[in-house]
């Protein structure tokens, strides 16, 4: 191979890479950007969610070997799925109705507050329950890859690719064709007038939520399952990086948010494929601060003045 | 000084008599209890008091929720560490410096990211602290890298040992520390009460009330949030430096995520804005841990879930919200004339056109009243003279010219000489009705935050002519009995005078009132045109958005009709009342809109 062609692998590579990891950004992203859309709240507490999702994913890899030996791969797939999903989902509901429905209509900084005791308590539950130290994953799927002109794509990868495509398509459906998406995006563009219109907040508010963790948790189980261990440490940073996909991508759209995530990843990707792995975060972060400062609306959202 | 003179002293400086009357047990403990180990605990809590108060001017005082605090402690300790391990700099020489240093990353990262608002600037400055965290932690020929550095000196002080007063460095006694520790925590607690009783305190908490109307009031919101920022980074340097000497030893992971939480924490349980709530707050979150030792690993959760719980049951915190009142006498004072003229102004959002090509003339003296039908422009036009909006066309002049208002931001336009009141009341709820008043003379006095933690005699007295004149406009206004109460419990007629009284106390020479009548019953509406009358008898032009015809047509001296960004008619009340083209804006009911 030439020069080019080998530098052209690499940046082939370094995509595939940053996609991978975007994908399940984005993933994360759809929470915080729907939760956002509706109640105006940075819950704080989804990258939490997103780490139990990893935990539970885990749970269920224990829980049906113990069972069954040595299940096909299928199986185990869909058991993590169907656990840390419903989990998430039900864990998700109890945060909106325990925490943050008693704080409806206080002023932002305190359900932000809020949301930060929220993390605080989940991510320290985890921990006791489930021991500080990394718990490292089995694999589920063999360790299988493909080299395509000096390029190689992890069967792992497809399974994120496949997947996260499958919940971004299935989510656009739900919020455009169904009767409880409908009442979401209603909610999203005036709470006040959709609960006018016969949409009860309470339901659409408890439903986001549920959706949100959902998704989170199958952002957990891939990430899981990708990195082969998980640490109850790992919502933080996965949060804030997934919140900053949301931002990017222009908080409370719902395509914004799979974008950004995507980006971020092949952001994060390219520099440290290019520039430095140890300094990644602070390119992230730096990216979120940027776009905070000069776009706060993000590549897709909209800007609302202060009405006086 | 006798036993009457020095109560008298004591009553006479609040500040001072708190400070010594909570801080007192502290200095007496290890008098009557030397155990090292809980002196060492205590001087830790300390730290966290310290670095709590500074915390508490940004986001109590300010309201600016800031989570990456431990960054600025952090920038704190590096700075006293490396000057000590490079160019052998002494503790005291260190302690400036690393809080000047604090302070100058503090105004760097405040700069831009000021102007984000809300829960974006709490994620703002998490992201500015996990860069300088990660930035620290790989700069490894610098800091040492995860390592962090070693070898710290402490500081030294003369103190009285074998061989009688020498100079010494702390050692390993932690009571040097301890008493180093509370004198700092006095002196800050001190400085801060003497500014959040002053002129900048009051602008702060003005910002947090509504930072819109403190702009319009004359307070520069932008410089005032940067200093607030500037000042707690200071603090959390001081802090940095004192903890570095003491530890002897630094790393990155002392300042992270969970570090800045915990110190919100603290400002958030003891109560939001409040001093001693502050220092309260780290003393509960300082020894409950070492209280419930058995409970070690439960500590963070437990953290999350008083958060959970203050949050939904005691926002305000333990002890809740701070007031300072004082009680003045009246005084007289003086206003000259004011007259605007507007020429084209315009004015579009998207496919939206408020203001098409409007001119206006507003002679001195004179009380010009804008009316029109919903939408027609009428805010947009106040919105526009008043710098909230800017024209897209056209020119709005003021003072026979000499002015332009067009471009300027609202508190320069304050500054030129006109105010405004709010269609929608925009008092600051929580200050006490003095302190509304007392915010717009903000612009009318100099005096800046040096001047008011160190009491300067500029300070002194522009604070002592700001109050009285104050409370002679209220007074003057019929609220003087209320002045020091809470201006949100005041009611409805009585908050929208005290707003006239507000904008009255910026010294404008031209005063905009958006509806300053809506919602008030007849006797209400009658003393309100009452006190018009008034405001235009001291010499002040008033022009005024009103739908009640009752109201505008004997008050006005003239009468402006806008109807769809544009102005159709204008003349004397009488006049316009019967011109075709406003009875058919109206669709034909004249007088009774």
């Amino acid at each position: 191979m030439s020069d080019a062609q080998v530098a052209a692998a690499l940046l082939a590579q370094q995509l595939i890479n940053g996609l991978t990891i975007g994908l399940v950004y984005a993933l994360i992203a759809l929470g915080y950007t729907m939760v956002y859309g509706v109640i105006q709240l940075i819950n704080f507490a989804h990258g939490e969610v997103f780490m139990l999702g990893a935990y539970l994913a885990l749970t269920a890899v224990w829980l049906l070997t113990a069972w069954l030996g040595a299940p096909p791969a299928i199986l185990l797939l869909c058991g993590m799925f169907a656990l840390s999903v419903v989990g998430c989902a039900l864990t998700g509901r109890l945060i909106e109705r325990v925490a943050y429905r008693p704080l409806r209509g206080s002023p932002k900084l305190t359900a932000l507050i809020t949301s930060i005791g929220v993390s605080f308590f989940l991510q320290n539950a985890v921990m006791l329950l489930y021991g500080s130290r990394e718990q490292s994953v089995p694999e589920v799927l063999p360790m299988v890859s493909w080299e395509v002109g000096g390029v190689s794509v992890s069967g792992m990868q497809l399974l994120i690719l496949a997947v996260s495509a499958a919940m971004m398509v299935g989510l656009d459906r739900f919020v455009r064709r169904t009767r409880t998406g409908k009442a979401m995006r209603a909610c999203a563009e005036n709470t006040e007038a959709a609960s006018l219109m016969g949409i009860s907040p309470d339901a659409v508010i408890r439903n986001t939520f549920m959706l949100g963790s959902g998704l989170a948790a199958v952002g957990g189980m891939l990430f899981a399952m990708n990195y082969g261990s998980v640490s109850f440490h790992d919502g933080y940073l996965a949060g804030l990086k997934a919140f900053t996909a949301a931002v990017f991508g222009g908080i409370g759209s719902i395509p914004g948010a799979m974008i950004g995530g995507i980006l971020l990843g092949v952001f994060e990707g390219l520099a440290a494929g290019y520039l430095s792995s140890e300094w990644k975060d602070v390119f992230a972060f730096g990216l979120l601060v940027c776009v905070l400062i000069f776009r706060p609306s993000g590549i897709l959202g909209e800007n609302l003045p202060e009405k006086v | 000084m006798n036993g009457s003179a020095l109560k008298a002293w004591w009553r006479k400086h609040p500040f001072i008599s708190q400070v010594v009357t909570y801080l007192a047990p502290f200095a007496l403990l290890p008098l009557v209890h030397r155990n090292p180990y809980h002196l060492d605990v205590l001087t830790g809590v300390g730290i966290y008091a310290i670095l709590a108060l500074g915390l508490n001017v940004i986001v109590g005082t300010a309201g600016l929720l800031h989570l990456g605090y431990a960054a600025f402690f952090a920038i704190g300790a590096y700075s006293y560490a490396l000057l000590n391990i490079h160019a052998d700099c002494p503790f005291w020489l260190g302690l400036p410096a690393s809080g000047v240093a604090a302070m100058a990353l503090g105004t760097l990262i405040a700069v831009p990211s000021i102007r984000v608002r809300g829960d974006y600037l709490a994620i703002t400055t998490l992201g500015f602290g996990e860069i300088v965290r990660i930035t620290v932690n790989n700069l490894d020929e610098w800091t040492g890298g995860p390592n962090g550095l070693l070898g710290i000196d402490r500081p030294s002080l003369p103190m009285h040992g074998p061989d009688g007063w020498t100079l010494r460095s702390f050692s390993v006694d932690p009571l040097p520390y301890y008493y180093l520790v509370l004198a700092m925590t006095a002196a800050i607690a001190y400085l801060l009460f003497r500014l959040s009783d002053s002129k900048i305190g009051r602008a702060l908490t003005a910002i947090r009330e509504d930072e819109l109307a403190a702009g319009c009031m004359g307070v520069p919101v932008l410089r005032t949030k940067i200093t607030a920022f500037a000042l707690g980074s200071f603090i959390a340097g001081l802090a940095g430096a004192v903890y570095a000497s003491k530890q002897t030893i630094i790393s990155p992971d002392s300042f992270d995520f969970v570090l800045s939480v915990l110190i919100l924490a603290m400002v958030v349980l003891g109560g939001m804005g409040n001093i001693w709530g502050a220092a309260l707050g780290a003393f509960v979150l300082g020894v409950l841990p070492e209280v419930l030792r058995e409970f070690a690993a439960y500590r963070m959760l437990l953290f999350g879930l008083i958060m959970i719980l203050m949050m939904i049951f005691r926002p305000q915190g333990i002890l809740g919200g701070q007031l300072i009142r004082r009680e003045l006498r009246p005084v007289r004072r003086e206003v000259s004339d004011g007259a605007a003229e507007v020429k084209g102004a315009s004015k579009s959002y998207g496919g939206v056109a408020p203001l098409k090509n409007m001119d206006l003339v507003i002679h001195a003296g004179e009380i010009v009243s804008l009316i029109g039908p919903n939408g027609a422009g009428k805010t947009s036009f106040f919105n526009c003279v008043t710098g909230l909006a800017r024209i897209d066309a056209g020119r709005i002049a003021f003072d026979g010219g000499r002015v332009r208002l067009d471009g300027l931001a609202p508190e320069r336009i304050l500054r030129a000489g006109v105010a405004r009141t709010f269609q929608n009341l925009r008092i600051f709820r929580n200050m006490t009705v003095l302190e509304n008043v007392a915010i717009g003379y903000h612009s009318r006095t100099r005096s800046g935050l040096l001047d008011a933690i160190l009491r300067t005699r500029r300070h002194r007295v522009e604070e002592m002519k700001t109050l009285r004149e104050s409370l002679e406009l209220l007074g003057w206004i019929g609220l003087n009995e209320q002045a020091n109460e809470i201006a949100g419990c005041l009611s409805y007629g009585d908050q929208k005078r005290l707003e006239i009284a507000r904008a009255l106390a910026c010294g404008p020479r031209l005063l905009l009132l958006d509806e300053p009548v809506a919602g008030m019953n007849p006797t209400e509406k009658s003393a309100i045109s009452a006190v018009i009358r008034r405001i235009r008898d001291r010499g002040i032009s008033v022009f005024l958005i009103e739908h009640d015809m009752k109201v505008v047509m004997p008050l006005s001296d003239r009468v402006v009709v806008m109807d769809d960004g544009r102005k159709i008619a204008e003349g004397p009340p009488d006049k316009v009342q019967c011109d075709p083209r406003v009875i058919a804006a109206y669709l034909g009911e004249p007088g009774d809109a």
